[in-house]
């Protein structure tokens, strides 16, 4: 298994969770804060996410396991 | 361990009155559910891959280089050290990173680059079997059962502390949160094995980072910026700016001199710690191939450099933020600062909801990533090197799996257990930093003697570690802090006698620091003397492998440059001594 692939995916949905609060939250969501960090910080966490997922889903295209890969040979 | 030290010198332990409290929405709960249901899914997907012995205890040596890497500083990323680096910022300021760049990189990546080709070389299990096949079964024994008793008693510390945390916060019974948290722990490592643990760590790593991150960027943004914050400590406090500046004498927080720092912990206390310390190195023994071993560690120093920004610096903002009435204060008990509950405090204070739900989870991720990493390297030694050793002589592999698991679920329930005994008697953190100290630096003596020199001896590396062990205790017995009295916490020897202390010491960090010197140059000196003046009992062809001189180097040619270890660790060593420079 590519740890790259449940990485990207947690943070894919942590992401969509925090963008949504941001946005539907309405004033419990923005707090005290003079700017949304929900919005913003989730959509790091989107950019995060969809990283991993890119670089996983290359490397199991490219089906070799070379260095800096998630997976093995023996496996 | 290095964190808990520090947690006791940072006042009192978690143990202090209500302060900050915490209402979740629904949306935090959710993160918190989505992260759980993450860490039990891995180790469910691992449960095929785990057929033999090796592929639970071991991860088939399969694991990539920045894996092992992330998983080895994720290890040691407790609960503890989140909330006892902020403690300590807000306490002490900048000079709290010498437990980084002082305490840990330089060590970091002397494992990398010159122990794990030994380590990793040999094919040894787990670090007291390195002893076994460069010593004898005594020596091994000896680092076995400390190393049991010690990881089993530092993970029902933290599992204490994480509890007492939740309990504090959100109202959440103490119990449940013990039971809860063990169980999920239990399922994953019984499921996946090491490699559902240290996957779960990596993952752990990013979750931390990424819930707890943002705070030092609000707070610093909120006090205007760098300059902000230096202008405000000057005024107040100008020596919590600097690392280096008050300790030309022992005027200073910690209450060391330089050299006191640079020996003690930059050497004897750190080394010992990251380069013998099973529950770390296990993760570079299992890296796939000898290059990715020796990278492991030194991967794991370039996060671990910049942490003091993610967990020093919102406790140096806190202190700053205080007192200038317009908004944080401080969390206090009966008019004194509460430090240990800094971290939760500017969370609470910065976080809306939401925000809130992702740094909870961090703090619980940071508390399993380290609790599951005392079980794996746990069930290993005892499996491997305590049962197999002795009683089962000669099992089959299917017999050592299910040992295995069994002593997976022994050491949590004994955790959970130390926990509650823990709860029970506050100083019992300081008798075990105390217990650590003394097992810890002979022990590191002993291995840099047995990887370094040939001429070191079994005969000699166990009078070592017992004269080793003997002098840490008399040392303690003659020394104290100036703040304590004699008794418990040292000096008892000179109370019995009646006499007053031989040495006096600022503070209780100087004397752990001192101890663990006189513990370490005792072993030393004991060890080389015995195994000089007595026949030589391996020769060079046995010591093959298991000694520096006698192993062949490992060839690195066929590597990218930067990405051979003494490239990469001198780079990161390089960085690491500007930062010192830097915040001199």
């Amino acid at each position: 298994m590519d740890i790259r692939k449940p990485i990207g995916l947690l943070f894919l949905i942590l992401g969509a969770i925090l963008v949504a609060w941001g946005a539907f939250g309405g004033e419990a969501a923005v707090g005290k804060l003079p700017f949304n960090l929900n919005l913003w910080w989730g959509s790091v966490l989107l950019a995060f996410g969809g990283a991993m997922t890119f670089f996983a889903r290359r490397a199991a295209k490219a089906e070799s396991c070379g260095t800096g890969c998630g997976c093995s040979k023996s496996r | 361990m290095l964190t808990p030290i520090l947690l006791s010198t940072g006042g009192a332990g978690l143990g202090n009155g209500p302060g900050v409290s915490i209402q979740l929405q629904p949306v935090d709960y959710a993160i918190l559910v989505v992260y759980l249901a993450f860490v039990v899914g891995i180790g469910f997907a691992l449960q095929r891959l785990n057929k033999t012995s090796e592929d639970f205890f071991l991860s088939g040596r399969s694991l990539p280089g920045w894996v092992t890497g992330l998983a080895f500083i994720s290890a040691n990323l407790g609960a503890q050290e989140l909330i006892g680096m902020a403690a300590s910022g807000a306490q002490y300021g900048i000079m709290t990173a010498h437990f980084y760049w002082v305490g840990a990189i330089p060590a970091m990546v002397f494992l990398g680059v010159f122990m794990m080709p030994m380590y990793y070389g040999s094919k040894a299990r787990s670090v007291p079997e390195y002893l076994k096949l460069r010593f004898d079964e005594r020596t091994r024994a000896f680092n076995s059962y400390s190393f049991a008793i010690l990881t089993i008693s530092s993970s029902g510390i933290s599992m204490h502390v994480l509890a007492d945390l939740i309990n504090r916060l959100l109202g959440w019974d103490y119990t449940l949160c013990l039971v809860v948290t063990s169980v999920i722990v239990l399922l994953y490592v019984l499921k996946g094995g090491l490699t559902s643990a240290m996957y779960t760590e990596v993952l752990q790593f990013f979750m931390i980072v990424f819930g707890i991150a943002p705070l030092a960027w609000i707070a610093i943004r909120d006090i205007g910026g760098w300059d902000g914050l230096v202008a405000k400590l000057t005024a107040t406090k100008p020596e919590a700016l600097h690392s280096w500046a008050g300790t030309s004498g022992t005027d200073n927080a910690m209450g060391v001199e330089w050299y006191g720092i640079l020996i003690g912990l930059g050497f004897v206390l750190s080394f010992g710690y990251w380069c013998t310390n099973f529950a770390e190195v296990q993760r570079a023994m299992v890296a796939k191939d000898m290059g990715a071993a020796r990278r492991t560690p030194i991967i794991g120093a370039i996060p671990k450099m910049f942490f003091p920004a993610v967990v020093i610096l919102p406790g140096l903002i806190a202190f700053a933020l205080t007192g200038d009435g317009q908004g944080y204060e401080l969390p206090t008990k009966d008019g004194v600062a509460n430090y240990n509950q800094v971290l939760p405090s500017m969370l609470l204070h910065y976080f809306p909801s939401g925000m809130l739900g992702l740094a909870l989870t961090a703090l619980m991720a940071s508390f399993m990533s380290g609790m599951a990493a005392n079980v794996t390297a746990f069930n290993t030694v005892w499996t491997y090197d305590i049962y197999q050793s002795t009683i089962g002589r000669g099992k089959d592999d299917a017999h050592l799996l299910r040992m295995g698991k069994y002593a997976t679920v022994f050491g949590i329930v004994a955790s959970m257990g130390f926990a509650f005994v823990a709860a029970q008697y506050n100083n019992i953190l300081s008798i075990l930093q105390l217990v650590f100290g003394f097992v810890n630096a002979p022990l590191f003596a002993t291995f840099l003697l047995g990887m370094f020199s040939r001429r070191s001896s079994s005969r000699g590396a166990f009078a070592g570690l017992i004269v080793g062990t003997f002098a840490a205790l008399l040392y303690h017995g003659l020394s104290h802090a100036a703040a304590n009295s004699l008794g418990m916490k040292g000096g008892w020897l000179a109370q019995l006698l009646g006499q007053p202390a031989t040495f006096t010491l600022g503070t209780e960090l100087a004397q752990t620091f001192w101890l663990a010197t006189v513990a370490f140059s005792a072993t030393f000196v004991v060890n080389l003397a015995v195994s000089l003046t007595a026949p030589r009992e391996k020769s060079d062809t046995e010591l093959a492998g298991l000694v520096y001189s006698l192993t062949p180097k490992p060839v690195e040619t066929d590597e990218p440059f930067l990405l051979r270890p003494a490239v990469l660790g001198s780079l990161v060593l390089a960085v690491a001594i500007f930062l010192n420079w830097y915040f001199w």
